[in-house]
């Protein structure tokens, strides 16, 4: 089959400069490991971009801060000699290489600038990225700089193919906002170098694939500078003239083994297609974060809404790619520290998120962290934003309801546990839920509000806990009642059998009056008279295990004003004579 | 009595009551019956969700139940009285609730100082997310409270507790205009005041208004 390269491979400026390659989009055969290798060769541009967003500049490069210097020299001026770890495409253009010294740029370009990057920002980043491709296959690896691995050996024909595969793939860390190149090879450093050194072509492929029974063949004519030899190695080679892995295949074994020592065996295994190198999996971090930095500190709430949109898109994708869904989520705003103490505020605000059912997908996520953030009032402008999902539990997929996606129906459940994790963050999670009967005597004691939504069994993440029972549901009560016998049904006081009490004060109201027929009482700057009161029933010492026991008569009184009658219960506490308005039947 | 024969569909209904006798169970009477005649229609035991904005903070649970509503199914919320019209869009917007009751009169004892005057923009929000559906929102509101402009709800109902088993009410608005005078209603617990207009008709009349 005659090569085919992707035109997704949208930075074909990038370096190193790519070869054409013999490559086709064969199926391998099933028993063959196949790795996908993912390079982003714009990584470092990307992040220092991403960084300092929405500024012009000349051209520029960037250096990779020594782990030494992460500590506590970070601050400091950048060597001359330093080393560029990556160029702009504008410092490209005016022959500027990554490699290069700072002063050999600066000999060229003369306003050349230069940004420092710490090595934790691109891990964060590769981490990402990995954990996205964690929803392709098992195995993932991530090799600094710029260089994701995922094992798609068992996996592929689930995605149909590995070109369906790949072209999801790399266009879920498009989406993150990569510049990525893919291929698919036996191992690791073939897949890695192929992607980095093949040259992208527009023929609608979507992914470079070496076969494994023709792979010496497809990766012959990669440069040796591909291969992952010491740099002594490389210069020996090209100056014997073996420039490509070609070259180096047809070269015996026996006689450049005693030149190249013990890089030999793998540099020629890997110019015949033989890639043995194992995959070192990628070690998950417990805890999802995602946060972005400004430059300087942004005021009102809108930039920060638009700057919500990436890291909940980027959580979402980490997320998916592990296969949980969010059940707590903090939102952390780092503000000025200077203004915040000027203005006599804290430097942080922290929004804290616990979801009654636990979300996955960005818009869900956007929505409920911006109900609260779009009112938040903050005391300086902001500089950071941090979006955690400390708690998460697997995600259940639900399948798709054609016939009621295409009449228009809301899919009630699926929206409504985004409603009420929307209105819990507005109004506060113990404002929202649904009523429920408690087995209690006082009245008070009866009624309490639970979460709407069942919570879902846990199965992944940290912090598993065990649930308790819950408040006890109510039981028949058996209450001696005064009058005509009542139908009490389960779960039911003799009051619920009258006329319901539909409201029950949080706190007695002073019942400031004699109950009798007639006498006038006051609520509200409004006179009421007594127009009839029924005896309902007695507690004697109820919750005596409290300390305080409970000793009251509860009595029924029909309350006529001039426009209204109101049906009350009055309770007489019997310890003090005092009389209280404790419930309405309105 | 009501013009739909039941309570309007697709609209927001405002349910004015002096004082604040018998508000709440003529709510609890609507979302029961919006609860068993939707459950019926679709031949499901499922009933549909509808939803309580209680500001007030005063529902209680055993007498919900004595309704004859499903706890289980009835959403409460219960927001500062500032956020009510937000909370109240939220849940009308969102297509998940059959009827959303929104109380603005609270209780004897836990009354809501609520600016009715404010509360104009929101109704029309109301109005628009629920237009076109078979959905419906339901204001309890105090007819004493002063205002300058009437709500623009589609439908106005007066509703006066003249004795314990007597009910005086009139259609004071009606956004096709079918107004009625105060007509005594003998009332009992149980009975379908407020059950919810047959779907299909109001949906053709709907068209015609």
């Amino acid at each position: 089959m005659s090569a085919s390269l992707p035109d997704v491979f949208s930075s074909s400026a990038a370096e190193p400069h790519p070869r054409e390659l013999p490559l086709t989009d064969q199926v391998p055969a099933a028993s063959s490991r196949r790795i996908v290798a993912l390079v982003m060769p714009e990584l470092l541009i990307e992040l220092v971009n991403a960084a300092v967003a929405g500024h012009a500049r000349g051209p520029w490069g960037v250096v990779l801060a020594e782990p030494a210097e992460v500590k506590g020299t970070s601050d400091e001026a950048l060597r001359p000699n330093a080393r560029l770890d990556a160029v702009s495409a504008s410092a490209r253009r005016c022959g500027v290489r990554a490699g290069q010294t700072i002063a050999e740029a600066r000999a060229l370009i003369a306003g050349f600038t230069v940004e420092k990057l710490q090595p934790i920002a691109v891990e964060r980043a590769l981490a990402a990225i990995a954990e996205v491709a964690l929803g392709f296959g098992a195995t993932v690896s991530v090799g600094l700089p710029d260089t994701v691995w995922v094992d798609v050996s068992a996996s592929a024909h689930l995605f149909g193919g590995e070109a369906a595969l790949t072209e999801e793939l790399a266009e879920r860390v498009r989406a993150l906002g990569h510049t990525v190149r893919v291929a698919v090879a036996e191992g690791p450093a073939l897949a890695g170098a192929v992607a980095r050194w093949a040259l992208p072509n527009a023929n609608g492929k979507a992914f470079h694939c070496v076969p494994t029974e023709s792979a010496a063949e497809a990766v012959s004519s990669l440069p040796v500078l591909s291969l992952p030899l010491s740099d002594e190695c490389q210069e020996f080679l090209v100056r014997l003239g073996v420039l490509t892995l070609g070259d180096l295949a047809a070269l015996p074994r026996t006689t450049i083994a005693s030149r190249l020592a013990g890089e030999v065996g793998r540099a020629l295994d890997l110019a015949r297609g033989i890639d043995p190198t194992p995959l070192v999996p990628y070690q998950l971090p417990e805890l999802i974060v995602e946060e972005v930095s400004f430059e300087y500190g942004l005021d009102g709430i809108e930039p920060l809404l638009f700057a919500l949109r990436g890291i909940a898109a980027r959580l979402a994708a980490r997320l998916a790619g592990r296969g949980v869904a969010a059940e707590k989520l903090v939102l952390e705003l780092e503000h000025d520290r200077s203004i915040a103490r000027l203005r006599a505020g804290k430097d942080r605000t922290k929004l804290v998120f616990a979801l009654s059912s636990p979300l996955t997908r960005e818009d869900e996520l956007r929505r409920v962290v911006s109900s609260r953030l779009e009112r938040a009032r903050l005391p300086a402008p902001t500089v950071a934003l941090r979006l955690v999902a400390p708690s998460v539990v697997s995600a259940t997929a639900r399948q798709l309801e054609l016939g009621d996606t295409l009449a228009g129906k809301t899919d009630v459940e699926k929206e409504l546990p985004l409603v009420i994790a929307e209105l819990a963050a507005d109004v506060g999670e113990t404002k929202v839920g649904v009523l429920k009967i408690l087995d209690a005597h006082r009245l008070e004691a009866r009624s309490t509000l639970v979460p709407a939504l069942p919570p879902k069994p846990r199965s992944a993440g940290r912090g598993a806990t065990r649930r308790g029972p819950g408040p006890r549901s109510a039981t028949p009560l058996s209450v001696h009642v005064s009058g005509t016998p009542l139908e009490v049904v389960e779960g039911m006081s003799p009051f619920d059998a009258r006329a319901p009490l539909t409201r029950l004060l949080p706190a007695p109201v002073r019942f400031e009056g004699a109950l009798r027929i007639g006498a006038t009482v006051a609520f509200e700057r409004q006179l009421f008279t007594i127009e009839a009161l029924r005896f309902e029933h007695r507690l004697h010492a109820v919750e005596w295990w409290n300390g305080a026991p409970v000793t009251r008569d509860y009595i029924r009184v029909w309350l006529r004003s001039t426009e209204s009658l109101i049906e009350a219960v009055v309770y007489v506490d019997r310890a003090n004579g005092k009389r209280y308005l404790q419930a309405v039947a309105d | 009595m009501l013009p739909d024969g039941g309570l309007m569909r697709g609209g927001v209904v405002e349910l004015a009551i002096a004082g604040s006798g018998l508000g709440t169970t003529l709510g609890l009477a609507a979302v029961r019956a919006f609860q068993q005649r939707e459950a019926a229609s679709f031949g499901t035991r499922v009933k549909p969700w509808c939803a309580f904005v209680d500001a007030s903070s005063t529902l209680y649970a055993p007498g919900v139940a004595a309704s004859g509503v499903a706890l289980e199914r009835l959403l409460v919320v219960r927001p500062p009285a500032e956020a009510v019209g937000r909370v109240a869009l939220k849940l009308a917007e969102s297509g998940v609730f059959e009827l959303v009751v929104v109380d603005l009169l609270g209780t004897l004892g836990q009354p809501l100082d609520f600016p009715l005057a404010r509360f104009g923009r929101v109704v029309r929000r109301l109005s628009m997310a629920v237009d076109g559906t078979n959905k419906s929102v339901l204001l309890l509101t105090d007819v004493r409270v002063e205002r300058a402009l009437p709500l623009p709800v589609a439908q106005r109902i007066e509703l006066t507790r003249s004795a314990i088993d007597r009910l005086s009410a009139r259609v004071a608005k009606d956004r096709r205009g079918r107004v009625s005078a105060q007509r005594p209603l003998v009332w009992t617990r149980g009975s379908a005041v407020l059950a919810p207009a047959a779907s299909e008709g109001t949906a053709d009349v709907r068209k015609l208004a």
